[in-house]
């Protein structure tokens, strides 16, 4: 599916764009040296990510409240050519111990790959086929239409919550009646990769550092796609998911804290979600995501340092955007280092090559030295923390096999997602078109 | 809402605290490294003022019983000499808070020239040919793969032939003025540039070309 953006592909003032970062940053570094151009944007994120650990670890206490009586739940998946994952996800959603009433409503999106003939020879489930494939939030949209729930649990086909999920959640959302939605854990299904490994940290960091602080903040940025709960009411009020948006649930986010809705969090609702497990299809999936992100930034500009979100817009909001753009400076340093070294070693290797010498020595590829790696630790140690305190909260327990894609995740993963946001951001720029599956 | 400023301020002064701590350990740690570098050096000096003693006592008294002695103690501070080169450059190109050891390599260098021209007297004096210095021009400031190469090179030189002496200067740096001075005797005007036996080089030359120039396997 693709959506075009308004106006024409610009290249040329993309790649004036391009040149005149990199300009910019290469003269810095020349000037400053690439310690202290690094240093700028590394001790930004140092800050954010203290302040959001000093929040954490005074609010990280969240008690899911206990009803006497649980509302209605219409649970909403939608679905389109997701044969692989649909009967899994459903059976999770079947084995719910929701103590209320409730209904599943699966919306075919005009699926091709034979899903819609496998929904038909489901029990227990209310189908709502669709001849034309119009997008995810569509399907949401309709499905929520014929819900008969007083809350909605929508559901990805790709998501799997836990028994306890929407009791929790609904709990949650039931406290209070201004609360619209409430987030769950969203945890990594079967993390069976190095790279899906990483993502399960960066999930649990995610939901179990990011989202309890971000809950204390009550800038909670995003309704995860997964699995979150809806009131009805309020989600019908705000006009359902934005169908045109690339990003619906962070959209929706968005819409919710612009009409005064609060938006809650709860750990103990646990979903777990397939993650990339190739490259390709994580920077697809990051791409959506991240040019999502800036998308709404333009629609939602009004809500940036707006005190009347309150942490949201004060803090939030616009330290989001800084973190992404010390992301983008970042990358174009790290970059810069990478080709500056690789210019330097093929010319120290074609000099071996006249000296009729050994081709590399490793010796001559010392970029950094103790002090630096020394300094790194230290600044790297508020997520060490913030890793410690996820696996807690998610009840997983660390292993020596979590090492490995614990350092990654600490030392690399960061930069290397970066360049996403980077790619993304000139993306943007040069108003390409979305594509998404 | 539910976070008091004071959290935020507590989070901006543990921030702080943290960097200030690693600017701290980054700090300490290269500055024990420079001044290890430093104590190294003064001793290599020291052996230094030994050689010019003894240099100036055989110009002085044409007594050629010290010539043993002072190759010896030339020999030693050769050795001291290499090493610490290899150790500065190494230190001085990841250093953080001592951006190539500026001061300390200046002394270094001085140091360096003033036992190269030792080393000539000395050939002289004593009428001993059997140690050959090799003058290697790099550049220092300016990226430079094919000098650090051909410095490969002169490693693995140095390691077959133990009467070859290096003695590498930065062409670069402009504000030691007996540099200067090497330059525009050698005529250099690039780098990297070898000066075997006064015989100025200024392509990169193979292990075996400069043994066979030196005369060494």
């Amino acid at each position: 599916m693709s959506l075009q953006i308004e106006g024409k592909p610009r290249p040329l003032f993309t790649i004036a764009a391009i040149l005149l970062i990199g300009l910019f940053i290469g003269i810095s570094i020349r000037s400053l040296g690439y310690f202290w151009v690094m240093l700028i944007p590394n001790l930004f994120l140092l800050a954010l990510t203290m302040t959001l650990l000093v929040v954490f670890l005074e609010k990280k206490e969240i008690k899911t409240p206990e009803l006497d009586k649980y509302p209605f739940l219409s649970v909403i998946i939608p679905a389109y050519n997701v044969k692989s994952s649909i009967e899994k996800c459903i059976t999770s959603v079947k084995a719910s111990d929701y103590p209320g009433e409730m209904e599943i409503i699966i919306v075919d999106d005009g699926s091709t790959d034979g899903t819609r003939e496998l929904l038909k020879e489901m029990d227990g489930v209310k189908l709502l086929l669709k001849e034309k494939n119009e997008g995810k939030a569509a399907s949401i949209n309709k499905g929520a239409k014929m819900a008969k729930g007083e809350v909605l649990a929508c559901v990805d086909s790709d998501s799997y919550p836990e028994p306890a999920a929407f009791r929790e959640a609904v709990a949650t959302l039931m406290k209070d009646d201004e609360v619209g939605a409430v987030t769950c854990f969203i945890r990594v299904e079967n993390p069976n990769s190095l790279l899906k490994k990483i993502q399960d940290i960066e999930y649990l960091t995610g939901f179990g550092f990011a989202q309890i602080t971000s809950r204390a903040m009550e800038a909670i940025f995003v309704t995860p796609g997964p699995t979150t709960i809806f009131r009805k009411s309020i989600f019908m009020d705000v006009g359902g998911f934005d169908e045109q948006n690339i990003t619906e649930d962070l959209e929706m986010a968005w819409r919710l804290r612009r009409h005064g809705y609060k938006l809650e969090y709860t750990p103990d609702a646990v979903s777990y979600t397939d993650v990339p497990g190739d490259i390709k299809s994580l920077f697809r999936q990051r791409m959506r995501w991240y040019r999502g992100k800036l998308y709404n930034l333009r629609k939602y500009s009004d809500m940036l340092f707006n005190p009347k979100y309150g942490y949201f817009g004060m803090f939030m909001f616009p330290l989001s955007f800084t973190a992404e753009f010390a992301g983008i400076v970042l990358s174009f340093s790290f970059l810069w280092l990478v080709l500056n070294q690789l210019s330097w070693t093929i010319q120290y290797m074609l000099s071996n090559l006249a000296l009729r010498a050994p081709l590399l020595d490793l010796s001559t590829m010392v970029v950094v030295g103790a002090s630096v790696i020394a300094m790194g630790l230290i600044l790297v140690s508020p997520w060490i923390i913030a890793v410690y305190f996820s696996h807690e909260i998610g009840k997983k327990k660390f292993t020596i096999g979590d090492i490995p894609p614990t350092l990654i995740f600490l030392l690399f993963y960061g930069t290397f997602i970066s360049f996403f946001y980077c790619i993304s951001f000139f993306k943007e720029v040069n108003r390409s078109d979305y594509r998404w599956k | 809402m539910e976070v008091s400023r004071n959290i935020l301020a507590k989070a901006a002064i543990i921030t702080i605290l943290l960097f200030a701590v690693s600017i701290f350990v980054g700090y300490q740690i290269e500055s024990n490294s420079y001044a290890n570098t430093e104590a190294r050096l003064s001793e290599m000096e020291q052996g230094m003022e030994n050689s010019i003693l003894f240099t100036m006592f055989l110009q002085t008294h044409h007594d050629a019983s010290v010539c043993n002695v002072l190759h010896d103690q030339l020999d030693e501070t050769a050795q001291h000499a290499y090493n610490l080169y290899g150790e500065m450059e190494e230190s001085g190109s990841t250093s953080i808070f001592f951006p190539g050891y500026g001061d300390l390599r200046e002394k270094y260098f001085l140091a360096n020239m003033r036992f190269y021209l030792m080393l000539r007297e000395y050939s002289q004096a004593c009428n001993d040919t059997s140690v050959t210095p090799i003058l290697f021009f790099y550049s220092a400031y300016n990226d430079c793969p094919a000098c650090v190469a051909q410095g490969r090179v002169l490693d693995q030189v140095r390691a077959d032939c133990p009467n070859v002496r290096v003695y590498a200067f930065p062409a670069d740096v402009e504000e030691i003025s007996m540099i200067k001075t090497f330059k525009s005797y050698y005529r250099i005007t690039s780098t990297p540039v070898l000066v075997i036996d006064d015989q100025k080089y200024g392509t990169l030359l193979t292990k075996e070309q400069i043994k066979s120039r030196i005369g060494c396997g």
